[in-house]
């Protein structure tokens, strides 16, 4: 069987790309190849795990286990346990090395993205204020902004031009395939369904007569003849099987993509390393007097007072999350003076950090992770000033620093991006600088790690291919 | 092993059983103890109905697995108990006691949360 598209992985990159692309281009046959198992969402609600844990953290290998990684593996992808927040990256994060010296350029500007970043959130449902925002729009938000609560609306008052909603695919209201957010605190596993999960709201892509998803389909190679990708090897049940492809997309994720890669005989000194993602920490701050916890949505506001700047420099930009979820104090009368901020920085690419072959199962990547680099570290250090910052104006009682997060479930940087076939995988389309029908999606080609979440950037980015390829194949 | 061997070594499992059954009883009433008297101190001063924290506890026994352990669980456990009553519902008269609503748990009542401003 020769299909015309064989894509690897259904999560965000590969679907919101196919999506596109069929609208784009008539096409005949197309695989999905799916690692994981279709798990609906009364099977995630039985077990209370939408990651399908002991598949993930058995589908890798590591020599620090101090460092988390999360994603889940199963039809969908990371659809399945994100917190479906979707803010754009700033103009500046996409040009870090001209800007401040630091980092890379990235190969795409604001601009280049700007109308993709449109129709991502348009076809994720988001929900933010379409007035009043860091990003330059050309389109209003499809759904109205959650409301804030009262350490919002303060943090609003003294940051005009630094704190925002936080626009999100949690549906402010009921849409036509889901019903609306209603503060249950535990996005991960929404028991209503209320954010955008691919299982939910592209299952037509997937019943379409010509789309064929494969589940439990460990993609293990590209196979490659002439120059160019003629198909892909995986294993399903056990057996190995193989199928023919003219035009072969990559989007298992950062691991696996990079896995594949390698696995295929792909040598590049960049191919690999460079695995990155946004450092966090999270501060209780105890407050005197002041009720909170009133908003609509589990994280409602994003501080911005700590990410665009010269400082970025020396040390790494910062964006703020307001959680509003449920947690109150103990103190009697006090239960609800509490506000938490979560502080994510982001991360440099680092060699040093990389996704290796083990000899001994080749079919599972090795994850070779050193720690983080002294921009993020630095930018750590700094996140009494940070939280100082932005709560000038609020009556702050005390403040307690939970230890920084394990992982923020972000892998990105292992495949990356440029115009150079000398220091990046794939050109600003995704596809590969030597392979011309070989396209590589998802973060893992991100040549920075913003602060910002990826999943906006990565649907954005996959829609711009596939617009482009469309119109070129 | 001879039957008499036998016996004894049944003997000394059920008794071993029996203690460590006993010795984890006793353990879980002690930190029930402890956890209503951090429910009682929330409690101070606000009139309620002496079965309210009973409920509570009858509803989390059968709905969770085991009584919150560490600080953080503890915490969890107040804003489940507090949640579960109508302490935040704008509704509430101040003058009159502390109502149970409903066990706070989004997996089993997902959209309860009185604390939530929708408009």
């Amino acid at each position: 069987m020769v299909y015309d598209i064989i894509a690897v992985g259904s999560g965000f990159s590969t679907s919101f790309f196919l999506k596109r692309y069929l609208e784009r281009r008539r096409v005949g046959r197309v695989l999905v190849l799916e690692a994981g198992p279709h798990r609906d969402h009364a099977t995630q609600l039985a077990g209370l795990d939408s990651v399908n844990h002991d598949a993930m953290v058995s589908s890798y290998d590591m020599d620090h286990p101090e460092k988390g990684w999360k994603f889940t593996l199963a039809f969908g992808g990371g659809s399945n346990c994100w917190w479906a927040c979707t803010p754009r990256m700033l103009p500046e994060d996409f040009a870090l090395r001209s800007r401040y010296g630091v980092g890379a350029d990235w190969p795409l500007t604001y601009d280049d993205l700007e109308t993709y970043y449109c129709d991502a959130e348009e076809m994720l449902g988001v929900s933010g204020d379409s007035q009043d925002t860091p990003f330059v729009r050309s389109r209003p938000y499809p759904q109205p902004p959650h409301a804030f609560n009262a350490v919002d609306k303060l943090l609003k008052a003294a940051h005009p031009n630094g704190y925002y909603h936080q626009p999100t695919a949690r549906a402010r209201r009921p849409t036509s395939n889901r019903p609306g957010c209603c503060n249950n605190g535990v996005c991960e596993l929404c028991p209503i369904d209320a954010k955008f999960t691919i299982r939910r709201e592209m299952r037509d892509l997937y019943a379409a007569d010509n789309v064929t998803l494969r589940t439990g389909a460990r993609v293990q190679a590209v196979e490659m003849a002439g120059g160019r990708a003629t198909g892909v090897r995986w294993l399903e049940d056990g057996q190995e099987r193989t199928a023919r492809g003219s035009l072969i997309v990559l989007g298992a994720n950062a691991l696996f993509n990079a896995h594949i890669l390698l696995r295929s005989g792909f040598e590049h000194p960049q191919l690999g390393r460079g695995l990155v993602e946004q450092v966090s920490q999270t501060a209780l701050v105890y407050l005197d007097g002041l009720d909170n916890l009133q908003g609509s949505t589990s994280i409602t506001g994003h501080g911005y007072t700590a990410y665009a700047g010269p400082h970025r420099a020396t040390r790494a930009a910062g964006l703020i999350e307001n959680y509003n979820t449920p947690v109150l104090r103990t103190e009697p009368g006090r239960w609800r003076q509490l506000a938490q901020f979560k502080f994510i920085y982001e991360d440099l690419r680092q060699d040093k950090n990389r996704i290796v072959l083990q000899a001994d199962a080749p079919e599972r990547p090795r994850i070779i992770w050193e720690g983080i680099s002294d921009y993020a570290q630095r930018a750590l250090d700094h996140r009494d000033e940070d939280l100082k910052t932005l709560c000038a104006s609020l009556p702050v009682e005390q403040v307690a620093w939970l230890p920084p997060a394990a992982t923020e479930a972000h892998l990105m940087g292992s495949h990356v991006m440029g115009t150079d076939p000398a220091g990046s995988i794939v050109d600003p389309d995704g596809v590969h600088h030597q392979v011309r029908n070989l396209v590589v999606l998802g973060s893992g080609s991100f040549p920075t790690a913003a602060p910002a979440n990826p999943t906006l950037t990565i649907c954005a980015i996959a829609l711009r291919s596939a617009d482009r390829l469309g119109a070129t194949a | 092993m001879n039957r008499r061997e036998l016996i004894k070594g049944m003997a000394a499992v059920t008794a071993g059983v029996a203690i460590s059954g006993a010795w984890i009883g006793g353990a879980r009433a002690l930190r029930a103890r402890q956890l209503r008297a951090v429910l009682d101190r929330q409690l101070a001063g606000i009139p309620h109905s002496p079965d309210l924290i009973d409920r509570f506890f009858r509803e989390w026994n059968e709905h969770l697995p085991m009584l919150p352990q560490t600080p953080g669980d503890e915490q969890q456990f107040v804003t489940r108990f507090l949640m579960s009553t109508d302490l935040f519902l704008s509704s509430r008269d101040p003058a009159q006691p502390l109502r149970w609503v409903m066990f706070y748990d989004p997996y089993i009542h997902p959209c309860y949360n009185p604390l939530v401003v929708r408009a």
